[in-house]
């Protein structure tokens, strides 16, 4: 179990929209082992989605790599074509995405959608008994039934589990989940990461879990990566982290979880906005909101300085009494 | 079941409304100065001549009376004798409306073949000017009068190269195919404008969906992406469009029977309205009414296959 699947190294990745040039990626770089379930943990905007959409290639217009290298089992997908990728994606890399209402085509059944990428040796009952093993697998009662049936009559716990159903079809490697559980509610969020990991335990696949809830992330994965302004900030193993956070943006994101402790309490949050990724920024671009700021930080980006050997963070400043409480 | 329930209940539903189409298109038409006896004897016909034609017109009698008598009629599928044609209004109908029926057929296939590929070309490239190019010139031919670009076919296609008639419905089936391709062509021209920015339109809201980035993630090949996700999809609004173009077409169209001399129903109602041959207008508009109806109930039926949201009832 200890083979790498996936090594990221310094991408980037930019968005042009009108003059502008988004740097959505800014240089990440990360490792996935296989079977492993890596979270990518950021707010809304950090290049969280961006850094996914390039593994699988599949930027939204305007967006394109200009660096770096993501190497699939030891091959460059950078360097591959639409044509290859296509054979590439669903059958060694799936996705699922966040609204599963608009993730399922509603003008045809469960069962087209999910027999469609199926190989076209197999026969229409051969693919018929594959789907509703699948929808079986992804715990949807009654699936020869279902199978007939449109997304719409589908719940959206349901939906969601069927669109995982037909990520899996193909049996990937890799699945890379972008906020799957951020549209659910709160108990259909908790089911969801039971069956993925149930699921990476009957598949044993690699999974890329994107989401900025953190709570979701701990429950969910083995390594957790904190993104912010395109960059890594942060890596350790999901209990590591939540342990001992060193980057200040961390602290920042675990003490702003609601707790149910801190009744009554006002809820902690973190000043400042995410910075323009169109503008070149010089230094840290978490040191407008951080409470360690110091004068190195506006001068230069922060070395990397690892803690231990899966565990390392980007700040000058790390560990210094910061007035806040500590986790 | 559900479906005949509900496709009888629509039928039953037309029948008040026919009911009140009658009304309002007998006293509609009475309301227009002027009679049929008055228009076929001319102004200086003397007024007893015009009292005694009125008479055999039965035109004399309250419009109430009439009406009765109309309606008598009608419960037996009698539409009447056209006043200034002599003949049945039913057989009239019948050859008029079988040139409109071929003509409407032919302009929407042809609306279809060019604006649906042109509308997804347009939705889907990512070249500025192929989009740009598309939505202009599909502005352009949408603010351009249907006649003349009859005529400039006419002239090219009719007169210089000869390769097909330049008007008239001649004898055989064949004939009648080359005789509507022109006519059918020029009215695809005025409707395919629409249709190429309805559909550019509707793909490019698709294509931010995020079924489409669902399937190219699961590796579904373009075919398919096309076919089932995008197209299917964008019948759904298209099909609106398509629906209200059939029944306008199926009115007649003046213009372009004009210009081809083609004896369909739009001719022959304005003709009818003109000479104020009642009983022609009378069960013209009753048919083209009824029509309207069965298409927009035809409408609803695919609509409901096309999109599983939408059932019947």
């Amino acid at each position: 179990m200890d083979e790498t699947l996936l090594t990221v190294n310094n991408l980037r990745t930019e968005f042009q929209s009108g003059a502008r040039t988004v740097h959505a990626v800014n240089g990440v770089s990360f490792i996935l082992k296989k079977g492993e379930i890596l979270g990518i943990v950021g707010e809304s905007g950090c290049g969280k989605s961006a850094t996914c959409r390039s593994v699988i290639q599949l930027l939204p217009s305007g967006g394109r790599i200009t660096g770096g290298e993501i190497l699939f089992k030891g091959i460059d997908l950078t360097e591959k074509g639409e044509k290859a990728m296509r054979d590439i994606r669903g059958r060694e890399i799936a996705m699922i995405f966040q609204e599963p209402m608009n993730t399922l085509n509603p003008v045809t059944t469960i069962r087209e959608q999910l027999t469609e990428t199926m190989p076209g040796k197999l026969n229409r009952e051969k693919k018929r008994e594959e789907a509703a093993r699948l929808l079986r697998m992804v715990g949807i009662p009654s699936p020869e039934e279902r199978l007939r049936q449109y997304p719409h009559q589908f719940s959206g716990g349901m939906r969601q589990r069927a669109m995982i159903a037909i990520a899996l079809a193909s049996k990937p490697e890799l699945l890379i989940a972008d906020e799957p559980t951020t549209a659910l509610d709160v108990t259909v969020q908790q089911q969801i990461i039971r069956l993925l990991l149930d699921l990476r335990g009957t598949l044993g696949m690699a999974m890329i879990f994107i989401t900025h809830d953190l709570g979701a992330a701990s429950e969910l994965c083995d390594r957790i990566a904190v993104m912010y302004a395109g960059k890594i900030v942060e890596q350790a193993p999901a209990d590591v982290l939540f342990r001992d956070p060193m980057h200040p943006y961390t602290r920042g994101l675990i003490q702003s979880v609601p707790n149910l402790e801190d009744r009554g309490k006002r809820l902690k949050s973190i000043p400042g906005h995410t910075p323009d990724l169109s503008a070149e920024i010089i230094g840290c671009p978490f040191e407008p909101r951080c409470p360690l700021a110091s004068e190195q930080c506006r001068r230069a980006y922060p070395e990397v300085f690892h803690l231990t050997a899966d565990h390392y963070y980007t700040c000058w400043n790390a560990g210094k009494p910061d007035g806040r409480d500590t986790v | 079941m559900k479906q005949l329930r509900y496709i009888l209940i629509r039928i039953m539903q037309m029948i008040p409304v026919m009911f009140v189409v009658t009304v309002i298109i007998f006293w509609g038409i009475r309301l227009i100065p002027g009679n049929p006896a008055e228009t076929i004897l001319g102004e200086k016909a003397p007024a007893s001549a015009i009292r005694d034609m009125e008479i055999r017109m039965g035109l004399d009698k309250p419009v109430w009376i009439q009406y009765l008598i109309y309606m008598k009629r009608l419960f037996h599928l009698d539409l009447g004798i056209s006043i200034r044609l002599k003949d049945s209004v039913s057989h009239l109908i019948a050859q008029r409306m079988r040139v409109t029926i071929l003509y409407t057929l032919l302009c929407t296939l042809f609306t279809l073949l060019i604006g649906t590929p042109l509308g997804y070309i347009a939705g889907t490239t990512r070249h500025r000017g192929v989009d740009k190019t598309i939505s202009s010139v599909s502005l352009v031919i949408l603010s351009l009068p249907e006649f003349w670009f009859g005529i400039l076919l006419l002239l090219l296609f009719g007169l210089r190269l000869h390769w097909v008639p330049i008007g008239g419905w001649g004898e055989t089936v064949a004939d009648h195919i080359r005789c509507m391709i022109l006519p059918a062509f020029t009215g695809a021209i005025g409707s395919v404008g629409i249709l190429i920015r309805n559909i550019q339109s509707a793909v490019k809201k698709l294509l931010e969906k995020d079924y489409v980035n669902f399937a190219r993630s699961k590796g579904a090949s373009p075919g398919i992406i096309r076919n089932r996700y995008i197209l299917k999809n964008v019948m759904v609004s298209t099909m609106t469009i398509v629906a209200m173009r059939i029944t306008s077409l199926l009115g007649g169209s003046v213009v372009i029977e004009f210009v081809y001399s083609l004896p369909g129903m739009g001719k022959m109602l304005v003709d009818a309205i003109d000479g104020r041959d009642y009983v022609l207008v009378q069960g013209t508009v009753l048919v083209y009414a009824l029509v309207v109806m069965v298409i927009t109930l035809v409408t609803d039926i695919v609509y409901s296959y096309i999109d599983p949201r939408i059932s019947m009832n």
